[in-house]
């Protein structure tokens, strides 16, 4: 099985039809590749789960899954869950990106949080370097002065995340400054932080669709999409990502309208707000675009949860089942 | 002259994890001495407490985005057993499937993406130049045996096995409204109340992802194991026993009648009893204080990676096999099918991920038999609500891809969190010394192996990935001159 460049402009052209971009947008993307090449990526993990990854591992775009990515949209150049290397091997993999970056523009990819305490998080050794010891904020901050772009990918990476839970120490500073476009999440270590170039995609994990599209219409546009005040993709490829709260889009808002509350988490067809979700206060297109491919989201009538607001700065607002109004 | 490598970080696992091994002569290549570290302390047990009972499902899944499912149930099920109530029976079914959807997820993950790319040369299958990029190349050398057509078919499966995974995954989330991290895992049962399409589509996915295992995943891993690495069946044995908690409760909600039954072989006989009151957890090589030896509902985290003489961030989870003595355990699909009598007492490298692909047919066969149950009776209930009881404490239970997992959680007198300790498979299987100087498994299942390359030490890394650890993973070698290479800066 042999994906070719034309299957994979096939697979672009599918997304884009999908998200309703325009041939004259196919015909940008195809020359940024054809000047470009595929870009390299680096991909590091922190203080995470590897959900993220797990995540991006179920893209699918109605004909073809992330292989169609690893073949010809990308060159995956590290990552720890993919990557056949192991040690120097790997490392020296990274740095060749790192040194290429002139010739090869790289993608760095985050995800999980950057730890504030010293070994707690290591992501590997290289032996031409120092003491040898790469923390993950050594490594994040090292790759991210040359990157042409940065995503920070899921909860963990954008704003701390599980790691920050309760003002846990662990973590990286975000959590403690909402960030804002004058205040944004630096993670406290690197005062040359680019945030010019960096995008936040969160959610944990992150959608995956959310992951490649960005890369998509980076590839297209040869600049960052237009971003909120936390750093989020308004939109990609024309689609509104978030834009809008899961409530605008959600099937039980009518119910709201009325007034007609659920008392309980699992009501199959009740607005479940006054048992905790956050739907009004979180931004992002679940109900619209659906997950895994069959339309699924947390408070889906039918799955009847709640949303737990996982791309919001305040996630993990616990306790989950209580009302809430208007948190940022 | 010893010469010192190191390699590190290994790939394909998932976190982060050190494994040193120390050989005396280069030529020979003999592993002397091992010592596994977990690499990484985030402190979910610590920020817990306090929490409404509730954030234990939806919390705990973070601690594993591959298998978020099992630390969901375990969390639902110490909230049951606390409250003395029992899932509904669609309840039952749906954590059932879901739980079984996880495990054909992360089988397929570990067999094909995980861990074949140890035996199979990636980069020059398929003509050599499709693979031969990132992340597949660059790849270790050495003792690659499987050409020609036989590798290309592998290669070509490992595109296939993507999708399948994927299919797994869209199976479940069906119920579970997305996947990693699910939301309708409730005390009682499940809040999800599908259709009779969505059962159908289950069903269809389900369906063609159990025709992958038996047509491709099943003869796949016979055929790497049986024409090529048979060796592989007389390596990595390490401890030698083995513990199932069991997992997918039948018809009664009992632990007592359970697909994956409980139980342990103890070195020479299957006993289909476990008695969790005889785990301990022991401190002494972990970068932990306070008492040593606690058993889970009266354990403790605190966290000092200052400790002198410890080197892991995991603790060393014993069980103790006739009520005294602390023993190692390795868990997972060879002893869950050991334990259930549906795989031979034979304990390898090779057996490990064998019994790994027949666990996947069973379960996914259990699979159907569920969906055909739950469609008809979809009327039936999903959960029953219930009130955790102050001061009241619960136990949860169940198997997750790489092993038994079990949280122990205790309820104050406002019935929040007030105790909450995790034992996930990994932290027995990667576990440091104990206190009587015992290695863990793994450590036991490297140490005498014999290394041809240590610059690139393929024969090791298969040993550490048929243990599927859910951790990244450092692997550094020390030779006989004792020098430490890396030590953390603290």
């Amino acid at each position: 099985m042999k994906i070719t460049r034309r299957e994979f402009l096939r697979m672009a052209a599918y997304a884009a039809a999908a998200t309703g971009a325009t041939q004259f947008d196919i015909f940008k993307l195809k020359d940024a590749l054809a000047d470009n090449g595929k870009p390299n990526v680096v991909w590091f993990e922190g203080l995470g789960c590897s959900g993220c990854s797990v995540s991006l591992l179920n893209y699918f775009d109605g004909v073809a899954g992330i292989e169609g990515v690893l073949l010809n949209h990308i060159e995956l150049k590290f990552h720890p869950v993919l990557m056949g290397s192991s040690g120097q091997m790997s490392i020296d993999a990274a740095e060749a990106v790192y040194d290429d970056y002139l010739t090869t523009p790289y993608i760095l990819v985050l995800t999980g949080s950057i730890s504030n305490l010293d070994g707690y998080c290591v992501v590997g050794e290289d032996a031409n370097h120092g003491n040898g010891i790469m923390e993950v904020v050594e490594a994040y901050n090292k790759w991210e002065s040359r990157a042409a772009y940065v995503l920070n990918v899921g909860a963990c990476a954008c704003y701390g995340g599980v790691n920050s839970m309760r003002g846990h120490i662990n973590c990286n500073d975000a959590q403690a400054i909402p960030p804002t476009h004058d205040s944004p999440p630096n993670f406290g270590r690197n005062t040359n932080y680019d945030y010019s170039k960096t995008l936040y995609i969160p959610g944990d994990p992150a959608h995956p669709d959310w992951v490649v599209l960005s890369i998509v219409d980076i590839l297209t546009n040869g600049t960052l999409p237009a971003r909120d005040d936390y750093g989020r993709p308004l939109s990609l490829m024309g689609t509104s990502v978030f834009e809008n709260t899961i409530h605008d889009q959600c099937p039980r808002k009518p119910q709201h309208d009325v007034g007609n509350f659920a008392d309980y988490v699992g009501d199959p067809v009740k607005c479940l707000r006054k048992v905790g979700c956050r739907g009004k206060d979180t931004y992002g297109d679940c109900p619209t675009r659906g997950w895994n491919s069959v339309g699924a989201y947390c408070n889906k009538p039918g799955v009847n949860h709640l949303c737990i607001g996982c791309t919001q700065p305040f996630f993990p607002d616990v306790p989950f089942n209580r009302e809430i109004d208007n948190i940022t | 002259m010893a010469v010192t490598t190191i390699v590190d970080p290994i790939s394909r696992i998932e976190g982060h994890l050190k494994v040193s091994l120390t050989i005396s002569d280069p030529t020979d290549g003999t592993v002397q001495d091992v010592k596994i570290a977990g690499n990484m302390y985030r402190g979910f047990e610590n920020f817990l407490i306090g929490q409404n009972p509730l954030s234990g499902p939806l919390v705990t899944q973070r601690i594993c985005g591959v298998c978020p499912i099992p630390h969901a149930l375990c969390a639902v099920l110490a909230i049951d057993d606390a409250t003395r109530v029992q899932a509904t029976n669609n309840g039952r079914l749906m954590r059932n499937i879901m739980n079984g959807a996880e495990f054909l997820h992360s089988h397929i993950l570990h067999a094909y993406h995980l861990s074949i790319q140890d035996y199979i040369d990636m980069p020059s299958a398929l003509g050599g130049s499709t693979l031969n990029q990132g992340p597949w190349a660059p790849l270790f050398g050495g003792d690659r045996r499987i050409t020609g057509t036989d590798l290309d078919t592998l290669a070509g499966n490992y595109i296939t096995a993507l999708s399948m995974r994927r299919e797994a995954h869209s199976a479940l989330a069906i119920i579970a409204g997305k996947q990693p991290h699910a939301a309708s895992i409730i005390p009682g049962g499940c809040s999800a109340t599908p259709s009779s399409a969505d059962v159908d589509q289950m069903t269809a996915l389900i369906t063609e992802v159990r025709d992958f295992v038996l047509d491709t995943y099943i003869p796949d891993i016979d055929m790497i194991f049986n024409t090529y690495y048979s060796d592989y069946f007389s390596n990595g044995v390490g401890c030698g026993k083995l513990l199932s908690y069991g997992a997918f409760r039948q018809g009664t909600d009992s632990t007592n009648d359970m697909l994956i039954k409980r139980g342990i072989y103890d070195g020479s006989t299957v006993i289909n009893t476990m008695d969790q009151n005889l785990i301990v957890e022991d401190i002494s090589k972990a970068w932990y204080t306070g008492s040593d030896g606690l058993h889970p509902s009266s354990g403790e985290t605190n966290p000092d990676p200052s400790k002198l003489d410890a080197y892991s961030w995991c603790k060393a989870p014993r069980y103790k096999t006739d009520g005294t003595n602390k023993d190692v355990y390795e868990l997972g699909p060879l002893a869950r099918m050991v334990v259930t009598g549906e795989y031979p007492a034979q304990i390898s490298t090779a057996d490990r991920i064998v019994a790994r692909s027949h666990e996947a047919l069973l379960v996914a066969n259990a699979i159907l038999g569920w969906l055909t149950e739950l469609g008809a009776n979809l009327s039936e209930p999903s959960f029953v609500p219930s009130e955790v009881p102050a001061n009241s404490s619960g136990v949860g239970l169940t198997e997750s891809g790489r092993g038994a997992t079990g949280h122990w959680v205790s309820y104050d007198s406002n019935s929040m969190i007030s105790r909450y300790q995790v034992i996930s498979p990994t932290a027995w299987n990667c576990s440091p010394r104990d206190a009587d100087g015992t290695m863990g498994t793994l450590e036991q299942a490297l140490i005498g192996m014999t290394i041809q390359d240590a610059s690139q030490p393929v024969e090791a890394i298969r040993v550490i990935h048929s243990y599927d650890p859910c951790l990244s993973c450092a692997v550094q070698l020390i030779r006989d001159d004792g020098k430490t290479i890396r030590k953390f800066i603290v």
